[in-house]
């Protein structure tokens, strides 16, 4: 049975290594980056291992197993396997393995095995939060990703980030508490916290009808989770504490929440939404929308005034939740698929500018500070302009392409002005995108010196001929994932 | 003769009370006393009562915290014990490997002086 989760089990051995080594030979912050880098990837090789392997029949020997040892249901079903899991833990591998080079050029001498342990736990958060199978597992999984990411917001241990850390921390347990009320009322609801016991009571009760106190729990339910989710997602009106928290973090720590976590926010709104409350979409469809809907203007709006380069990737990441939100609202298999490659040139496009961002605004993110990158460092400012480019969604790069598949998938489900509202809020965000670049490529008669950091000048560069790749020729990697999905589908 | 089931709980509640206080009897009328101001303070915790301004150290809300983490794997141990004969092996290895992670995270502590009160 272990094969099936072999990339979830490389990351838990890695968490423990890296304290072990910790423990034994101290501080030792190359080491821990090296191996915490090499877990990484191995686990990043056993997502794409399975992935390739995938059948219909894959998880035949699962089912077998849980045939065989009843006595285990209920250990063995907190965790449900599938593509679009795997899917998003390739991604959030990709995430983290940015992460994790990024952090190490920001923190140097002060990188250690904590840091690391911090990281791969806040993986194996996100990993296990996508994957849970029941109310107590998504919980738990959710408070291992937050709580790994309170103590990263703060480790730059100065005013701002332990600022940062508060502001984050309250406000995340805050969301938690509105989702266990939630998870309360849907208890209540429901009868079971089992997300398979649940889907077939509400399958049941939508052939028959629903009783008047079984919708009047439910919507209460979904009130609260509909708060808690929209936290975590940073989806607008509960948007406020993403700049605040982007600005005092450190910046490697910013690009994982916005990336990292995001995938592991997003693929739980699918699960619960286009998965567990499939049945009933009266309840949580109207909600859905106009949340994507407000998400996506008041993001982008915001942004146009804005000059603090990190705040305004803050907010480029509320406008993005709110462009997937619209897929979870409009569902269908397009929709997982579109989701999937848009997080995934997300990931890289955004942690290519925040690599960026690293080498430019140390300690100042103005958007004035990026005057003369142009002079300085001609190729990194053509990277800042490409990864700014894809952002905004204009060919013939990958963000273009991400944004594309979306509004295609919006379409085929008959929801083609929800695809010009996606279009309509890109060309705003092209405004502000652009703005950056224009700021990049300005002269600068100042006597001032970048610092010299071969990491994130190799990640971004790296990132954008990645975007700029994945934009000319999409097929590579989009027939993978219709490949995997056809496979595990049958189809 | 039928025994009512909660019979069994009756007899450990009175058990209980008879050891509990039987032992605090005992030493009432077996033991000296030496009253003084220190000892007939009341003591909860590590914390004086009766002053809202009283400054805990820090160190004490570490050792709370740790104490918190290991106080809760315990807590998983018991539905695991009332369990484990029908989960066989697998429970076992299960737990062992629990036990493992937090073990690594106790000596994590022990390490970094978590327990040291300084």
């Amino acid at each position: 049975m272990i094969q099936y989760f072999l990339p979830e089990i490389t990351i838990l051995a890695g968490i423990l290594v890296v304290l072990i080594l910790e423990i034994v030979l101290g501080r030792k912050g190359f080491l821990a980056t090296l191996v915490s880098l090499l877990f990484l990837l191995v686990a990043g090789f056993f997502a794409l291992r399975d992935l390739s392997l995938i059948s219909p029949d894959y998880y035949k020997g699962l089912g077998a197993f849980i045939n065989e040892h009843q006595n285990l249901v209920y250990i063995i079903k907190s965790l449900r396997l599938g593509v679009v899991e795997r899917f998003m833990d390739t991604i959030m591998i990709v995430g983290t393995i940015y992460f994790v080079l990024l952090s190490y050029d920001y923190f140097r001498s002060r990188a250690s095995g904590d840091y690391q342990f911090l990281t791969l736990s806040a993986l194996l958060g996100g990993m296990l939060l996508i994957k849970s199978n029941n109310w107590p597992t998504l919980l738990l999984s959710l408070e291992i990703l937050s709580f790994s990411l309170y103590a990263l917001v703060a480790f730059r241990k100065d005013l701002f980030s332990y600022e940062a850390a508060g502001k984050y921390f309250f406000l995340g347990a805050l969301s938690t508490a509105f989702l266990t009320m939630g998870i309360a009322f849907l208890y209540l609801a429901y009868g079971t916290i089992d997300f398979g016991t649940t889907f077939q009571r509400i399958y049941t009760l939508a052939q028959a009808g629903f009783p008047r106190e079984v919708i009047i729990l439910s919507s209460i339910a979904l009130a609260f989770i509909i708060v808690g989710f929209g936290f975590k997602l940073s989806a607008v009106p509960f948007h406020f504490w993403t700049p605040d928290v982007f600005e005092g973090a450190p910046t490697p720590t910013a690009g994982f929440v916005s990336t990292v976590s995001k995938t592991a926010a997003i693929g739980l709104v699918f699960a619960i939404f286009q998965g567990l409350l499939v049945n009933y979409p009266a309840l949580w469809k109207g909600l859905i929308l106009w949340l994507s809907v407000i998400t996506m203007l008041v993001g982008n709006i915001a942004a146009l005034r804005e000059n603090s380069v990190k705040k305004l990737l803050a907010f480029s990441t509320i406008a993005n939740a709110g462009y997937v939100l619209a897929v979870v609202y409009a569902g269908g298999l397009e929709a997982v698929k579109a989701a999937i490659v848009f997080m995934l040139v997300y990931t890289i496009t955004t942690f290519g500018a925040f690599a960026v961002l690293q080498i430019t605004s140390e300690g100042n993110t103005h958007i004035e500070n990026l005057r003369g990158l142009f002079q300085r460092k001609p190729d990194l400012a053509f990277a800042l302009a490409a990864l700014m480019v894809s952002l905004a969604g204009i060919p013939p790069f990958a963000g273009f392409f991400a944004k594309f598949f979306l509004a295609f998938s919006m379409v085929q489900m008959n929801h083609p002005l929800l695809a010009i509202w996606l279009f309509f809020n890109g060309a705003i965000s092209a405004y502000y995108y652009l703005r950056v670049v224009y700021y990049a490529f300005q002269r600068d008669d100042s006597e001032k010196e970048l610092p010299s950091s071969r990491i994130p000048y190799a990640v971004a560069v790296v990132s954008a001929v990645l975007v700029l790749l994945m934009g000319l020729f999409p097929d590579a990697y989009t027939s993978f994932v219709d490949k995997v999905f056809g496979a595990f589908f049958g189809l | 003769m039928k025994i009512n089931p909660y019979f069994v709980v009756l007899l450990m509640t009175v058990v209980g009370l008879v050891i509990a206080y039987g032992v605090l009897a005992i030493s009432m009328f077996l033991g000296k006393r030496n009253p003084y101001r220190e000892k007939l303070n009341p003591y909860e915790s590590g914390v004086k009562p009766g002053r809202w301004d009283y400054k805990a150290n820090i160190q004490y809300y570490l050792t709370a915290l740790a104490f918190l983490i290991f106080d809760i794997e315990v807590v998983f141990m018991y539905p695991w014990a009332v369990k484990v004969m029908d989960l066989k092996f697998f429970a076992f290895i299960e737990m062992l490997i629990f036990i493992l992670i937090l073990l690594v995270g106790y000596i994590y502590i022990w390490r970094k002086g978590g327990l040291e009160w300084q």
